[in-house]
C-alpha cells in the first residue's frame, strides 16, 4: 500500500513539474530590428522606448518598436493591444480593428481592451450584423465560453480531467460502504462541468482552425458578385468591418458577413486582411 | 277533350316562343358609345380619366375605340372590363354587352380642345361618341420635351424605349456635389407594363458596373426603380405620349480636377415583347468638367469641406462645479458630402481635461444629394474657477453655389464653476460631503506597459506533445491503480496463489535473518533461521505444513507439487543436517556454517527454479 501511496505523489509530482516546464520561456534570441530603435536592444527595452513613444504622443515611432517586437516573433494579446492602439491614434482605424481581433483572441476579458474595441467599432461606416442573444442558462454557458481564451479553455478543461481522475481514484481505493454522496455528487459535477468545457474547447479548436475572418482594409469596397471587376456589385462594405474569410480564387476573396451569411461576395484581397 | 289538348301543348307553345325570342332578337345589334370624363380642366403637366363604354344589344366588340389625334392633349389607354346582361320583356329574352375602356388624359399643351371623334366599328357600321371639350390652363411645369439624343438599345430595332443619362451639373469643383442620373423614357405603350412591374417590384431593368469608371470619385448609389412614379415627357417630332423613369442616381464627390466621360455602367431591360425579354442599353456618357477649388479667399482654418454647411454649439450644463463635467455638443449640419466632412476645430482648451468626442450621425442619401448632421459631443472636465468660457469655434468650407469660401463661428459659451462641493461643504459632516463616483465616459484607454506583453503566449496548445502528456498522466495513474486494485482482489480471492506468490519473499527474510544472526555469532538462531527459510518456502510454495510431516511424507508432497527426487532428497538431507547441527555442537564452526548458509541459498534458488505441477 505503501509502495502505491509513493508511486501517487510521484505521478502528481510529475504532473505538477510538467506544465511549468511545458510553459517554461522559449530560447530568447536577441532580437534583429529593422527600425529607428538604437541597435542591440533587448526585447524589454524595445517595449520600454516604445512605450514611451506612446506616451510621448509618437504613435508612429511606438508603433514601429511593437511591430519589430511582432516581427520578432513576440506573440501576445498586450502587444497586440497596444498595435491596435497605436493604428487608432494614427487615424488607421482598419488596422486598429484587425489588431484588436487579434488581442481578444489572447485577451477576451480584458476590460481596457473591450472599451478601445468599442470605441473603434463605434466609428464603422457601416452597421455590423450582430448575432441572436442567448439568456438563461445557454447564455451564461456561451458567456463562459466567450469570456476564455482558447488556452485557458484547454488548461481548465485539463484541470478538470485531473481533478475527475482523482475523484475516480478515491472510488476506486475506497471501499464500497465508504463511498457516500459526498464523492458521487462533485463527480457528477465535475463530469458535467468537464463535458461542457470539452465542448467549448472543442468549438475554440474548430474556429481556431477552420475558420478564417478578416478585417476591410480599404476605405470602401464594393463586393461583387463574382471574382473579378467584370461582376456586378451586390454591396460595398466600408473600413473596419469584419467579415468571414471563405475561399480565394487568384487575387479575389469571397467573404461573407457574419450574422448574415445571405450577403456574401468576392472582394479583391488587397482590400481585406485576415485577423 | 278541346281543353285537355290544349293543355298538353301548351308548355311546348310557351318553349318554342321563348327559343324563338332569343334567337329572334340576336341579329338586331345595336350599339352606343358613351363617354365619361372625371374633369374637363385640367393644367399642363395634370391627368385625368376618360371612361368610354360601349354597350351592345348582342354583338360583342374586340376592337378599341379609336381616338382622334390633339395636339395638346393625349389619351392612353388603361385597362378595359365587360359585363354581359340578359333581359325578359313580355316573353322576349334578349342579351346585352358592356365594354368600359379606361383612359389616362395627359394634358401637355395649354388651349381648348374638342373631342369630336372617338368612333368605334361595329359590324353594322362605326359608331361615334357625342363630342365634348378639354380645356387646358398653363401649368406650374411645362411638359418637358426631351431632345431625340437619347440611347438606344444595342442592335435592336425601334423599340420606342431610350435610356437618358444626365448630370445635375457640367461644369463642378472639386469636393462639389454633383448628381449623375440615369432614367428609362419610354412610349405611353409601355405604360401598364412599367407601372405592373414597379408596383409589384419586378425585376425589369438590372445594371452592369462598369469597372473602375468611378474611380476618382466619393460615391453613393440610390436605386430609384420602385420609387416616384413615372412622369409623362415629349419627344421631339413624336405625337405619343413619353413617360420617364428614374432608375439610379450616382451621388458623386470629385476627388481630382480633370475633364471626365462618365459612364458608369449598363442596362438591360425587360420588354413584354413576344415573351419578356431583356434589351441592353449602353448610356450616352456624361461629360464632366471638375475644377480646382480656388486659392483666393482661402481660409487658413480651410481643411476641405464643401458644400454648404452650418455648425451650432452647445454645453450643459452652464453651472457646474470644479472637476464635474460638461458636455460639449457641436452639430454640423448641411448639405454636400457630410459623411466625410472634416471635424471642426476646437477652440483653446486648455482650461480643461478634454476627452475624445463621440459623434451620432443622421445622413440622408437620396435622388436629391447628400444631406444630414452629424453632432460630435466632448466631455470636458473644467480644471479650476477660470475655465469659465468655451471660444468661439469656427469651420470653413468652400460653398460651390456661391463660389466663395465661408467661415462660419459659433458665439462663445459662458460658464459659472463653482468652487467645488469638497471646499464649500467643509464644514459639514464627513458623510455629507461624500459624492457618488460616476463615470464621466468610456474613453479610449491607454496602452498596457506591464512586461507581461512580452511573454509569448501560444494558443494552440493541443499541437505540443507536451500538452497531451500533461492533459493524459491520470490515465497512466488510474490504470495502475486499476492493476493494483484488480491484482488485489484476485489475490484475496486465491489465499494459496497468495501464499506461493509470498514464498521467495519469505525464504529471502529468513535467510537475511540468518545473516544477521551471523554477523552477531548468535549461532543457534542462525540454524533456526535458516532451517525456516527452507520450511515456510515449502509450506507457502506448495501450500503445505512440513512440521507434523513425515520424511516421506515429505519427499512424497514435493515430488507431488513437482520436485525431483534428487532435489527431494536434498531437502531432506539440509533439515537434517540442520537439526544434527543445533543438538551435535557443530554449529560452534564457523566454517561449517558458511557451508550450510550456501547450502541452503543453493537449495532455495533451485526450489524457485522448479515449475510447479499443476
Amino acid at each position: 500500500m505503501q509502495r502505491i501511496f509513493h508511486s501517487i505523489a510521484w505521478l502528481a509530482v510529475v504532473g505538477i513539474v510538467f506544465p511549468i516546464w511545458a510553459n517554461s520561456a522559449e530560447n530568447d534570441s536577441p532580437p534583429s530590428l529593422s527600425s529607428d530603435y538604437p541597435a542591440g536592444l533587448s526585447k524589454e527595452e524595445i517595449y520600454k522606448h516604445a512605450n514611451d513613444f506612446y506616451l510621448d504622443n509618437q504613435p508612429e515611432k511606438a508603433l514601429e518598436g511593437y511591430l519589430d517586437l511582432y516581427d520578432i516573433g513576440v506573440r501576445n494579446g498586450h502587444l497586440n493591444y497596444n498595435i491596435g492602439n497605436a493604428y487608432f491614434r494614427l487615424g488607421q482605424l482598419g488596422k486598429s480593428i484587425l489588431w484588436y481581433e487579434r488581442a481578444l483572441q489572447w485577451l477576451p476579458r480584458f476590460h481596457d481592451l473591450r472599451v478601445n474595441y468599442e470605441y473603434a467599432r463605434g466609428l464603422l461606416a457601416d452597421e455590423e450584423f450582430r448575432g441572436p442573444e442567448y439568456g438563461g442558462t445557454l447564455g451564461f454557458l456561451i458567456g463562459v465560453h466567450r469570456k476564455l481564451n482558447l488556452r485557458e479553455s484547454l488548461w481548465t478543461t485539463v484541470f478538470l480531467f485531473w481533478i475527475l481522475s482523482g475523484l475516480f481514484i478515491m472510488r476506486l481505493l475506497l471501499p464500497a460502504a465508504r463511498r457516500g454522496a459526498w464523492l458521487s455528487i462533485p463527480c457528477w459535477i465535475v463530469s458535467i462541468a468537464f463535458i461542457l468545457l470539452c465542448l467549448s474547447s472543442a468549438l475554440r479548436i474548430y474556429q481556431y482552425e477552420y475558420i478564417k475572418e478578416a478585417v476591410v482594409m480599404a476605405s470602401a469596397v464594393e463586393i461583387k458578385t463574382g471574382p473579378g471587376d467584370d461582376f456586378s456589385t451586390s454591396f460595398s462594405l466600408h473600413e473596419g468591418t469584419k467579415v468571414r474569410w471563405v475561399q480565394e480564387q487568384g487575387d479575389w476573396v469571397r467573404i461573407l458577413l457574419p450574422g448574415n451569411a445571405s450577403f456574401t461576395g468576392w472582394m479583391p484581397e488587397s482590400a481585406v486582411e485576415a485577423i | 277533350m278541346n281543353l285537355t289538348r290544349f293543355q298538353y301543348w301548351l308548355p311546348i307553345w310557351i318553349s318554342i316562343a321563348l327559343l324563338s325570342g332569343v334567337f329572334i332578337s340576336a341579329p338586331s345589334a345595336d350599339v352606343t358609345i358613351q363617354t365619361r370624363l372625371e374633369k374637363n380642366v385640367l393644367r399642363v403637366g395634370e391627368q385625368t380619366q376618360l371612361e368610354v363604354v360601349v354597350t351592345t344589344q348582342g354583338e360583342q366588340i374586340s376592337q378599341k375605340p379609336a381616338f382622334p389625334s390633339i395636339d395638346g392633349v393625349n389619351f392612353v389607354y388603361g385597362s378595359q372590363s365587360t359585363s354581359q346582361q340578359f333581359q325578359f320583356i313580355n316573353g322576349r329574352a334578349s342579351s346585352s354587352y358592356q365594354i368600359t375602356f379606361l383612359y389616362d388624359v395627359f394634358a401637355v399643351k395649354e388651349g381648348k380642345y374638342k373631342v369630336s371623334d372617338i368612333r368605334i366599328a361595329t359590324g353594322a357600321g362605326t359608331v361615334q361618341a357625342d363630342p365634348f371639350e378639354i380645356t387646358v390652363f398653363p401649368g406650374s411645369q411645362p411638359v418637358p420635351t426631351r431632345s431625340p439624343l437619347l440611347s438606344a438599345p444595342q442592335g435592336q430595332g425601334d423599340l420606342n424605349l431610350y435610356l437618358l443619362s444626365d448630370a445635375s451639373k457640367k461644369e463642378v469643383y472639386k469636393g462639389e456635389e454633383v448628381i449623375l442620373s440615369y432614367d428609362a423614357v419610354y412610349n405611353q405603350q409601355w405604360k401598364r407594363w412599367f407601372d405592373r412591374a414597379i408596383i409589384q417590384n419586378g425585376e425589369y431593368a438590372a445594371f452592369q458596373e462598369e469597372k473602375g469608371a468611378l474611380k476618382s470619385f466619393l460615391s453613393e448609389t440610390v436605386d430609384m426603380r420602385f420609387k416616384q412614379d413615372a412622369r409623362p415627357v415629349r419627344i421631339s417630332g413624336e405625337r405619343d405620349l413619353y413617360f420617364q423613369k428614374s432608375l439610379r442616381r450616382y451621388i458623386l464627390f470629385p476627388l481630382t480636377p480633370g475633364d471626365y466621360s462618365l459612364a458608369p455602367m449598363t442596362v438591360e431591360v425587360a420588354l413584354p415583347i413576344q415573351r419578356v425579354s431583356r434589351y441592353p442599353y449602353k448610356p450616352e456618357p456624361v461629360q464632366l468638367k471638375v475644377k480646382p477649388l480656388p486659392e483666393e479667399g482661402r481660409p487658413e482654418i480651410f481643411e476641405g469641406a464643401v458644400g454648404s454647411f452650418t455648425l451650432r454649439a452647445e454645453a450643459a450644463p452652464l453651472e457646474l462645479s470644479e472637476g464635474e463635467t460638461v458636455t460639449l455638443s457641436l452639430t454640423l449640419e448641411g448639405i454636400g458630402n457630410i459623411k466625410n466632412a472634416p471635424k471642426p476645430a476646437l477652440p483653446d482648451l486648455s482650461n480643461f481635461d478634454q476627452f475624445d468626442p463621440t459623434q451620432k450621425e443622421d445622413v440622408n442619401i437620396s435622388e436629391n444629394g447628400m444631406r444630414g448632421r452629424i453632432e460630435y459631443s466632448y466631455v470636458l472636465i473644467p480644471h479650476d474657477i477660470n475655465a469659465n468660457e468655451i471660444g468661439p469655434i469656427q469651420y470653413a468650407f468652400f460653398d460651390p453655389s456661391k463660389k466663395e469660401y465661408v467661415v462660419r463661428q459659433t458665439p462663445p459659451i459662458r460658464l459659472t464653476i463653482l468652487p467645488s462641493t469638497e471646499k464649500r461643504t467643509r464644514t459639514g459632516s464627513a458623510v455629507f460631503n461624500r459624492r457618488l463616483i460616476t463615470r464621466v465616459g468610456d474613453d479610449f484607454r491607454f496602452i498596457a506597459t506591464a512586461p507581461s506583453g512580452l511573454a509569448t503566449i501560444r494558443l494552440p496548445l493541443y499541437c505540443s506533445l507536451k500538452f497531451w502528456v500533461i492533459a493524459l498522466w491520470p490515465i497512466l495513474l488510474l490504470l495502475l491503480i486499476g492493476a493494483w486494485k484488480w491484482r488485489h482482489e484476485f489475490l484475496a480471492a486465491r489465499p494459496t496463489v497468495a501464499k506461493s506468490l509470498k514464498a521467495p519473499k519469505l525464504a529471502r527474510r529468513f535467510l537475511a535473518d540468518a545473516r544477521k544472526a551471523l554477523e552477531r555469532k548468535d549461532m543457534e538462531s542462525v540454524y533456526v533461521k535458516l532451517r525456516k527459510a527452507v520450511t515456510d518456502y515449502i509450506d507457502h510454495r506448495w501450500n503445505l505444513t512440513s512440521a507434523g510431516m513425515t520424511r516421506l511424507e515429505l519427499k512424497h508432497a514435493l515430488q507431488n507439487g513437482g520436485v525431483d527426487e534428487s532435489q527431494a532428497d536434498a531437502v531432506l538431507s539440509v533439515l537434517e543436517e540442520f537439526d544434527g547441527a543445533r543438538f551435535s555442537g557443530a554449529m560452534q564452526n564457523p566454517d561449517r556454517i558458511q557451508e550450510s548458509f550456501s547450502k541452503t541459498e543453493d537449495l532455495l534458488s533451485d526450489l524457485m527454479k522448479v515449475k510447479k505441477a499443476s
